[in-house]
């Protein structure tokens, strides 16, 4: 029947932009999450060395995330957190806090500060 | 006419699944990234544990190098420390420099469905002493 072609294809691009409009928040949530992951993990496992290095704390190159020291039986814990907002769905922001700690051993030869 | 009823259901079927797997790709290569990072913070802490053994003895001397009983004992006590359960630590070293190898095998979460159910991360990291 002539009057309904292309109907299919019109079916096919809505489909197509709905599966597009729900998989995407989900991808870019997922790839903001692995960055600020990637980024408290760095931060964490700079300040542990340095502070295991040298006995002090690592000036914070990062403002948004917090760092903090505990020495514990010959090693250092630096615990590093940063709030993220994702977007899972359009329309709403959830705030996520992200916490990652690395301990690294103090060094034998630290110039000692602490 | 033919009926038509249904036909656009595979075609929905097989675009949620493409859906589905483009977002279960991109959350294990998230996690994956994350466990090479782990990995990766586990072989240099404990390579450079390893290479702050230097050899006193030799230093007084005027030369740098590894105390390799020390630097092996310890890169060994601090990557097993950190390493998760899973993995495997291999500690390799010369008069030089030490390196850190850490396997781990990473499971996957979402990727099973098609056929990738583990993946494994291998890094290696290595740390000699240095003055300065």
């Amino acid at each position: 029947v002539k009057h309904e072609r292309g109907v299919a294809t019109i079916e096919m691009v809505v489909i197509g932009f709905a599966i597009v409009a729900l998989v995407m928040p989900v991808l870019v949530a997922t790839a903001s999450l692995a960055e600020a992951h990637g980024r408290v993990l760095t931060v964490a496992s700079d300040g542990a060395a340095w502070f295991a290095r040298h006995g002090t704390e690592l000036p914070s190159s990062d403002i948004e995330i917090e760092v903090g020291y505990e020495v514990e039986a010959g090693s250092v814990r630096a615990t590093a957190t940063i709030t993220v907002e994702v977007i899972p769905l359009i329309g709403t922001v959830l705030p996520v806090v992200i916490t990652e700690s690395v301990v690294v051993p103090i060094s034998p030869y630290r110039s000692d500060g602490a | 006419v033919r009926d038509e009823t249904g036909s656009m259901l595979p075609l929905v079927a097989a675009l949620v699944f493409v859906g589905f797997v483009i977002i279960a790709l991109g959350v294990d290569i998230a996690l994956l990234h994350r466990g090479y990072r782990a990995a990766a913070i586990v072989a240099d802490t404990a390579a450079e544990a390893g290479a702050a053994m230097v050899d006193v003895a030799a230093l007084h001397e005027g030369r740098l190098e590894l105390a390799m009983a020390d630097a092996l004992t310890r890169a060994t006590e601090v990557g097993g420390a950190l390493a998760p359960a899973d993995s495997d630590l291999e500690v390799e070293f010369d008069n030089e420099r030490i390196c850190v190898r850490v396997e781990q095998r990473h499971t996957t979460v979402a990727l099973g469905v098609v056929g990738v159910g583990t993946v494994t991360i291998d890094v290696r990291s290595c740390a000699e002493p240095r003055t300065g």
